[in-house]
């Protein structure tokens, strides 16, 4: 054992390095409080994707464009990979003011704001004409403004196509098949009553586990767009591809309230034009991106079956009127009037 | 602590959160069973809410427990060192210990946490299967911080009734 005077010697030590430390860590987050005043600002935006995506390469581009606009005064910083945590986490710091900008689907968004929950209701648009009349316009601008209260501040929309069925063995070609078939389900009320509506078992699984769980054959199929089914490499599993295209959920770039009230008029006029520009440059790639994919897949031997969508219109038309009289439910009303 | 009456409720007050973690152990038990069995007993539809609960139980389980193993000295800890020093230097360090655990769980834990909920729930942030506000299950990060502080400030009060190094070191002496 050391003795008396040693031992508290050797504590001082200890103590000592502990408040040099923490002095050290609060000057330099003091230190750059400061910095940050004078050079580029720098926008963090994050999202779950990975870097082959299309909406990846569209991001990059805006990314690209908003410093080229601003010439180097606004830096943004793509993370991809979920690298800052899942898309509703994200959401979670960006109305905190942690994050500049999210991309998420506008299918988990319905837990933030509401309205959102809307866009998850099957055929709710009648042809992709129809959809992005409705997102360009009055609709689809009041959705992007609803979240304001909330912190969040919705950018622009994103084409994440429509979503189908995949099933291993037997397809799904009229909505009857679906009868006792257990899909993988998006986690939100709208998708399992549809799931319900078909008669089928809507099971809730994440995406990451899928593949395993349709090897395993704990669910019977799942459903999403072609380049998704693609990159997630269920096709090798589940073979059977029915592009019943029952659902359309755009995916949506969200700004923070916090930071954007802190930009310039000028700066907030950079970011929508780039903005808008990528848009246009992801629908075009997305367009291409589903083309090439469905063309892989029956290269990879997936068969491709185009049920009529109808039906499944028909079987599942009830599921609005669940909405009836709810903020929802006029939305609903509004979207389907819209040519 | 001279102060019987108090001691018993406090004492009382720990049991209580020990029921707490039994209970919520045993429903997240309850809940991973129940939601693989769902997906393969016939006639059934696979049940939605247990991820989602087992999820929220989880981590109150985790900051409940992570405070009543604080109580009872269970978390690792280095004394191989602190066991080295002259007793009353040792002493000294195990309250230095205790105090820096003190102002961790007040700010972190308790002031941060406090923030979190309060702010998650001006957001009306709801949790996707359940409708739960999402505030609420953040709320145990602030709870387990109280029940931190209100340790250390035991520990300090009565070192005899836990077995601390401090106490293990003037045993073995």
């Amino acid at each position: 054992m050391l003795n008396k005077s040693t031992s508290f010697f050797a504590l001082g030590l200890v103590m000592g390095a502990l408040l040099c430390a923490a002095a050290f860590v609060g000057l330099t987050r003091q230190e750059r409080g400061q910095a940050g005043t004078g050079n580029a600002t720098v926008l963090r935006l994050a999202h779950g994707l990975d870097q082959q995506h299309p909406v990846h390469a569209a991001l990059e581009f805006f990314a690209k464009r908003v410093g080229e606009l601003s010439g180097g005064e606004l830096v943004v910083k793509v993370f991809p990979n979920g690298q800052l945590g899942s898309e509703p986490e994200c959401v979670e710091q960006l109305q905190r003011g942690a994050l500049a900008m999210v991309k998420t689907s506008a299918g988990p968004m319905e837990n933030f704001v509401q309205a959102m929950a809307a866009f998850s209701l099957p055929y709710l648009f009648r042809d992709e004409g129809h959809y992005w009349n409705v997102l360009n316009g009055p609709v689809g601008q009041e959705l992007l403004a609803s979240g304001a209260s909330v912190g969040i501040r919705g950018l622009c929309y994103m084409d994440a196509g429509a979503r189908s069925f995949y099933t291993i063995g037997k397809p799904i070609l009229a909505p009857d098949d679906a009868r006792g078939l257990k899909i993988r389900t998006l986690s939100s009320q709208m998708a399992r009553d549809f799931m319900i509506k078909l008669d089928a078992g809507p099971t809730p699984i994440p995406w990451g586990e899928l593949y395993t769980a349709l090897q395993q054959r704990m669910v019977d199929g799942a459903e999403n767009n072609p380049p998704s089914y693609l990159s997630s490499r269920h096709f090798e599993v589940a073979r059977e591809f029915s592009l019943n295209e029952h659902t359309r959920i755009p995916d949506i770039i969200i700004f923070s309230q916090t930071i954007w009230e802190k930009l310039t008029s000028r700066q907030h006029a950079w970011i929508e034009q780039a903005a808008a520009e990528s848009v246009t440059f992801q629908r075009d790639l997305w367009r291409e991106k589903t083309a090439e994919a469905l063309e892989l897949l029956r290269e990879a031997g997936v068969t491709i079956h185009y049920p009529d969508q109808r039906a499944f219109a028909d079987a599942t038309a009830s599921l609005a009127d669940g909405y009836d009289g709810t903020p929802v439910g006029e939305l609903i009303r509004r979207i389907r009037e819209e040519k | 602590m001279k102060n019987p009456l108090f001691l018993r409720i406090w004492e009382g007050v720990v049991r209580l959160l020990e029921g707490t973690v039994v209970t919520i152990f045993g429903a997240l038990v309850f809940a991973v069973l129940w939601g693989v069995v769902s997906r393969y007993l016939p006639g059934i539809r696979p049940s939605a809410w247990t991820e989602e609960l087992a999820i929220s139980l989880l981590v109150w389980l985790t900051l409940l427990g992570a405070a009543l193993g604080f109580r009872s000295h269970a978390h690792l800890g280095v004394d191989y060192f602190v066991n080295k020093l002259e007793p009353s230097a040792s002493k000294a360090a195990v309250v230095l210990g205790e105090v820096t655990v003190f102002g961790f769980a007040a700010f972190a834990l308790v002031y941060g946490g406090w923030r979190l909920v309060t702010e998650t729930l001006a957001t009306g942030q709801i949790t996707p299967v359940l409708q739960w506000p999402m505030g609420w299950l953040y709320a145990a990060a602030p709870i387990s911080g109280i029940f931190i502080c209100a340790f250390c400030i035991e520990h300090l009060l009565r070192p005899a009734a836990f077995s601390s190094p401090a106490s293990e070191l003037s045993l073995a002496d």
